[in-house]
């Protein structure tokens, strides 16, 4: 059984200044998929729709139409051919981050998954960066129907967890992602201005094998950045104080 | 990640069926293990298509035969955090989740601003001078106009060291929650609404708005009724009232 992270995060922040509820990162299971394909995703598919010039931006996320049952069963496909010849990227990872059930479950509010070692052209400083691959946070309208407070920062949560994969197997924290252009601008003013990521030219090599085109649709985070974003969830670590 | 871990071994199962025509028993060991080879040879297939296939195969059979189950009851556990500025409290929520503050214009349910009507004490911090009686009656009555949409209240409760909290949470879309914090000599409620601050303070210091709270089940009570009240229940906003004008009169 795959262990869960080393470090982390165990609580966010709700609206309420000083008050943080809390949370948990577990590996994804295939109930959780079934749980965001039933309860999640018609929520997102029925109130949000894909880029376009004329809607207004609170209506826009790339999710929409999404399958994260498929998202599961595609992360582990992949690492079911990670032993073929020529790949050299280490197995995926599905991940959540979540609340408890008075059942003793979890609901997921944030769905990942992650290649934590991605061989890519990127990374400056080794030949491996985790890369998120698929990453959804839970809309509003889900706070709405379990009767709960939004949580804050459920996407760069989602965000840390891919970084903290990375690190749990051994790679410097480098992070990579592919920013949907169905997320439109809004989205990446969101990697770009508030994860403080790196907008990759147009004009760069692919950054793998595989993905060959549309680069400046990716993003990047150094080690150094990963090590600046990741800090601000220090306190967010630990349960209490 | 171990692919099959957590994958349901019936699904394996069914899938494999489906696709070679061959059963396994899941529920015995070594046909369990023959039965994840078989599908890791499946899913590992170097052509595309099959493996769009076996996907296909797993999505169509898991949608056959599991029911949607109802949405699961989710408290959320509460505890302290970093204090964060009102500025960086409208950053990070979900979209369409942003909270209406008292200094912006009001939005979809016109809530009431607590701060218009004087209630300006931060919560855990300095206290502030009460509202009076006619304050709270003004509050409430536009509470009641403005705010139906509450669910009925959960109560938590959780130790802090040698404090109790309890919070009261309500309910998306107002986000509404009630926190009382009984410390040694202090219980203190604060009544959030779209992450504008609406508090009362339940204290034994001077400026109290009522002070005869001496046990929780008395600030639970009381804080009922000031749900309710905002619920929109005239007798209970009635009855919050009399209490607050009783506590404010000794």
């Amino acid at each position: 059984m795959l262990a869960t992270l080393k470090n982390p995060i165990k609580k966010l922040p709700t609206p309420i200044s000083g008050i943080s509820a809390e949370v948990t990162v577990q590996n994804m299971k295939w109930e959780h998929a079934v749980f965001w394909h039933n309860h999640v995703q018609p929520l997102i598919d029925g109130n949000y729709q894909h880029y376009q010039s004329n809607i207004p931006e609170e209506n826009v996320r790339a999710d929409v139409g999404w399958n994260w049952k498929s998202n599961y069963l595609y992360a582990i496909a992949h690492t079911c051919s990670t032993p073929f010849p020529g790949n050299h990227s280490g197995p995926a990872r599905a991940l959540i981050v979540g609340v408890r059930t008075k059942q003793g479950g979890e609901v997921p509010l944030g769905m990942l998954t992650v290649v934590p070692k991605f061989f890519c052209r990127v990374a400056a400083t080794s030949e491996t960066c985790s890369f998120a691959w698929f990453l959804s946070d839970a809309p509003a309208e889900l706070y709405d129907a379990l009767q709960i407070q939004p949580l804050r920062k459920m996407a760069m949560s989602l965000l840390d967890t891919a970084i903290q994969s990375g690190l749990d197997d051994g790679t410097d924290g480098q992070l990579l992602l592919h920013a949907d252009p169905a997320g439109g601008k809004k989205l990446q003013r969101f990697y770009r201005d508030r994860c403080k990521m790196i907008q990759l030219q147009d004009q760069s090599d692919p950054v793998s094998l595989l993905r060959r085109t549309g680069q400046d649709e990716y993003f990047y985070l150094s080690s150094e950045g990963s090590r600046v974003f990741t800090a601000q969830f220090d306190a967010y670590r630990e349960p209490e104080g | 990640m171990n692919a099959f871990d957590n994958l349901p071994t019936e699904l394996i199962g069914l899938v494999l069926k489906e696709l070679t025509g061959k059963t396994y028993d899941v529920h015995d060991a070594n046909s369990l293990a023959s039965a994840k080879s078989a599908f890791k040879d499946l899913l590992s297939s170097p052509e595309p298509e099959m493996l769009q296939r076996v996907i296909e195969a797993i999505l169509r059979t898991s949608e056959k035969t599991e029911s949607t189950s109802r949405l699961p009851s989710v408290e959320l556990r509460l505890m302290d955090g970093p204090r964060e500025t009102e500025e960086e409290l409208l950053e990070d929520l979900p979209s369409r989740a942003r909270p209406v503050l008292a200094s912006q214009s009001r939005t979809r349910h016109q809530a009431v601003s607590p701060r218009e009507l004087g209630f300006e004490a931060p919560a855990f911090g300095p206290r502030q001078p009460s509202p009076s009686v006619e304050q709270w009656e003004e509050f409430l009555l536009l509470a009641e106009k403005n705010i139906r949409t509450l669910s009925p209240y959960r109560r938590n409760e959780r130790r802090n060291g040698d404090r109790v909290v309890l919070s009261w949470e309500h309910i998306a879309p107002n986000h509404e929650m009630v926190e009382i914090q009984r410390g040694q000599n202090v219980a203190t409620a604060h009544f959030v609404f779209e992450s504008a601050y609406v508090y009362f303070i339940l204290s034994s210091e001077e400026n109290v708005i009522y002070h005869s709270v001496a046990t929780i089940e008395e600030a639970d009570g009381f804080a009922k009724h000031v749900i309710k009240a905002f619920n929109g229940e005239r007798d209970s906003a009635n009855l919050a009232l009399a209490s607050i004008r009783e506590a404010i009169a000794h």
